[in-house]
């Protein structure tokens, strides 16, 4: 992976915000679709032809509903995925990737992977299983909403695609997760190690060369229960998440006594202000309580080109809905990572020091914090302008 | 004194004299070139105020340089090949061998896979000084008592030192002479995985990490101060930019780089060993549920030190390994099982001053090593192409991870 090129870079569609300077839109929306039965090739094809048609009108500011009118684009982006159930369609000319794995089937506490200590939230259908996914991002929740709007009226009328589920989220602008915690702080730098993580190597593509350039998505829609989280003292809090609640500082040590790394913060009161990028990732050499915390588990410290260092860049949106019951809502994340290959989030999921052997951090199981409700990984097709939509030359027909 | 790798065995005829002079000799050998004021060999040198704690070093055991060069499946087929590509590839510390057996049909299918992190010098040790206790380790670990012949080619009690040795590599280990490797002849620890054999999993090799990465590198950016320096400019300042492409090397030499840079002090807990840190076994489904408890077998250590790994069916079972699923594909060989392996030395680590700009060792700055690349791949590519043939650069004596 260290061999990649800067022009590799190029060839990532849009959507994907990985760039330095780059900040993603504050309004997040993905669709998940399936082919209706009997679907062709040639339909399904003309469905995503137009739908990329309608998103290029969204964002120039064309409203089709009201000619001669115009709204603001939002500079929204739109990202095309396929699922693994697609390959099994006989639509496409290529094979399933080897890497595209799919979650297990959805039952009540049971693991979203086999070896992961996040459970499903309930029995009902998985919608992240499913053929296509579509991503929308945008500045604001008018932009994305338009293009999901117009996602459903559009294949509506084709009747080639079904829209069978989709989620929208949101941008928190204080850096911090419902948990009360700085979050995504140790993501990735940008530029070379972004793309050293991301990208699909061209070299070692071997039969899945048509996605070298391209990238996966994961996605898994993760259920907080604040109400649980909140019950837990702040001390303990800490250890379980490996960084001071209120400076978003490491920790170095959890016993006997909770203690943040050397000098930190070296300016102003939080890891926030500028002037604590030394302070940003957590130090690998902790006491054995701090070890055990989420930023340990989630983060080895390894190279991150290499696929055992669990590192992806993060690209997530919280979420808050209502909810039947107590507590009468629904908080959580969107999780949106990208990866060169799933395996990088397999194995921070499901291997037994890492995140499979918690649910959210600390020495064991502990109690259940996190649940899912929907979870898949996408191949994203490197960008070709000549196509009308990405890899639509691999559909056949 | 240092206790047998993972206190697995109990031996008192002057094994572990033999075993921590032998330990004793590499490091001081090594000390040469490597030593530094943050590095202890003896963990009761380290004391007990601030308490020490054990670092977290460990890596996958997967090997990091054919998916490097090849990518995921071709790394898997070539890595699960044979055993030649054991003794050119399975070189993070950890070796593994396919045990096949026909099926009713006849058809040869994986049965289960056998891993090793033993150390070949512990077991040479063994050799040397105690042939009972050699050939009783082997029969506990494989279950049936073996023959001097497999072990030594002859009864070893005619034999002086320099002889069993030789005989015991002739037929355990196998030889590297001019570049060209050669198999052992027993096929004890060719057709199963009795101990490491690669060339560059030894002690000398484990000891060398370690030590070579409990020093403050530090670079400097143009007009800015010196600040850790990075594992590639590391590794490629001394000539060996190869090392960055495995797992085991940036994994060690991080966690003593590390524990270094933030006021630490290193040694090995005792007992010296690569030990078995995790295994992701939920990871292993047969027909949906998890594997039978007896499809996993840790042994060769206590509990945290385990150096021996079996997975899957025994032989008085009629399932075969590639009815296990893993990631939604069938089990079909050791590579997709060391991806969920992890390895690692135990490191004590204990709180002592930060270094000072007198103890930092500067190195430059380079391009990032292509792991990737047609050079470093040539030696995969050419075993993936001509698997009869197999060279290998000639290791120097006692030395195998070395600075360029």
């Amino acid at each position: 992976m260290t061999g990649l090129t800067i022009d590799t870079d190029d060839r990532l569609p849009e959507g994907i915000y990985f760039r330095n300077g780059q900040r993603p839109g504050k309004a997040f929306g993905i669709m998940f679709l399936a082919l209706a039965g009997g679907a062709t090739s040639t339909a399904t094809r003309a469905a995503l032809t137009e739908l990329w048609t309608v998103y290029d009108w969204l964002r120039a500011g064309v409203t089709p509903e009201l000619p001669g009118h115009s709204a603001p684009g939002g500079d929204l982006t739109y990202l095309l995925g396929y699922g693994p159930a697609i390959f099994a369609r006989n639509v496409l000319d290529v094979p399933r990737p080897a890497p595209l794995l799919s979650f297990t089937r959805p039952a009540t506490g049971q693991p979203a992977l086999n070896g992961a200590r996040l459970p499903w939230s309930a029995d009902s259908a998985n919608v992240a299983d499913c053929d296509l996914a579509i991503q929308v991002i945008a500045n604001t929740q008018l932009a994305t909403r338009r293009a999901i709007l117009e996602t459903h009226e559009r294949l509506s009328a084709n009747g080639a695609l079904r829209v069978v589920g989709w989620h929208t989220g949101f941008q928190r602008d204080d850096g911090r997760s419902w948990l009360g915690f700085h979050d995504g702080v140790s993501n990735l730098r940008g530029g070379n190690e972004r793309k050293q993580v991301i990208i699909v190597d061209p070299d070692t593509a071997g039969p899945d060369e048509w996605i070298a350039g391209g990238t996966y998505l994961a996605y898994l829609r993760i259920a907080i229960d604040v109400r649980l989280w909140r019950s837990i003292d702040e001390t303990t809090q800490e250890r379980l998440v490996g960084r001071a609640k209120g400076s978003g500082c490491p920790l170095v040590a959890g016993d006997p006594e909770n203690r943040v790394a050397p000098g930190c913060p070296t300016t102003g009161d939080s890891i926030s202000v500028p002037g604590n990028n030394t302070h940003r990732e957590p130090p690998s050499i902790v006491d054995a309580t701090v070890g055990q915390s989420h930023v340990q588990r989630a983060n080895h410290h390894r190279p991150h080109d290499r696929v055992d260092s669990g590192r992806m860049f993060r690209q997530g949106y919280e979420y808050l809905e209502p909810a039947v019951g107590a507590p009468g809502y629904e908080a959580g994340l969107n999780f949106v990572s990208f990866q060169n290959t799933p395996a990088r989030l397999v194995n921070v999921l499901t291997q037994p020091n890492w995140l499979g052997g918690t649910n959210f951090g600390g020495p064991g199981p502990g109690p259940i914090i996190l649940t899912t409700s929907a979870a898949g990984f996408f191949v994203i097709p490197p960008d070709d302008p000549t196509q009308p939509f990405p890899a639509a030359n691999r559909w056949t027909g | 004194m240092f206790e047998s790798p993972g206190r697995a065995d109990n031996f008192d005829d002057g094994l572990p004299e033999a075993w921590n002079s032998k330990i004793q000799a590499e490091f001081g050998r090594l000390s040469e070139d490597l030593s530094g004021r943050f590095f202890v060999l003896d963990p009761d040198e380290i004391g007990t105020s601030p308490a020490p704690f054990v670092a977290d070093v460990h890596w996958f055991a997967n090997p990091s340089e054919p998916e490097h060069c090849l990518g995921n499946l071709d790394a898997r087929r070539l890595c699960d090949r044979d055993s030649r590509s054991r003794l050119v590839l399975h070189n993070e510390y950890c070796e593994y061998a396919i045990i096949r057996r026909e099926d009713a049909d006849g058809v040869l299918r994986p049965k289960r896979i056998e891993v090793t992190t033993e150390l070949a010098e512990y077991w040479r040790v063994l050799a040397i000084s105690s042939p009972e206790s050699l050939r009783s380790t082997t029969e506990s670990v494989l279950g049936e008592r073996p023959s001097w012949k497999d072990l030594y080619g002859a009864d070893p009690h005619s034999l002086n030192a320099d002889e069993r040795e030789a005989a015991f590599d002739a037929h355990l280990v196998g030889a590297v002479e001019d570049g060209t490797v050669t198999e052992p002849l027993s096929g004890l620890n060719r057709e199963h995985a009795l101990f490491m054999r690669h060339q560059i999993n030894g002690l000398d090799d484990l000891l060398f990490i370690v030590m070579f990465g409990a020093h403050p590198y530090a670079s400097t950016a143009p007009g800015g101060a010196p600040e850790p320096a990075s594992l590639d400019d590391i590794f490629t300042d001394h000539g060996r930019p190869d090392l960055f492409c495995r797992h085991a090397d940036p994994g060690a030499a991080k966690g003593a780089g590390d524990a270094v840079w933030s006021g630490h002090r290193v040694a090995f807990a005792n007992p010296l060993g690569m030990y078995i840190q995790s295994v992701g076994r939920e990871a292993f489904t047969l027909e949906g549920q998890a594997i039978p408890d007896p499809w996993v077998r840790l042994s060769r250590g206590q509990e945290g030190m385990f150096q021996r790994l079996v997975l899957g069916p025994p032989d008085d079972e009629n399932a075969f390994l590639d009815e296990i699923e893993v990631d939604g594909e069938p089990l079909e060989g050791g590579y997709q099982v060391l991806e969920r392996v992890e390895v690692g030395p135990n490191l004590l680590v204990q709180p002592t001053e930060s270094p000072t700009t007198k103890d930092l060792k500067v190195v430059r700055r380079h391009p990032a090593p292509d792991c990737g690349s047609r050079r470093a791949c040539k030696e995969i590519h050419a075993l993936q192409e001509a698997p009869g043939i197999v060279t290998v650069p000639r290791k120097r004596p006692g030395m195998h991870r070395t600075l360029g």
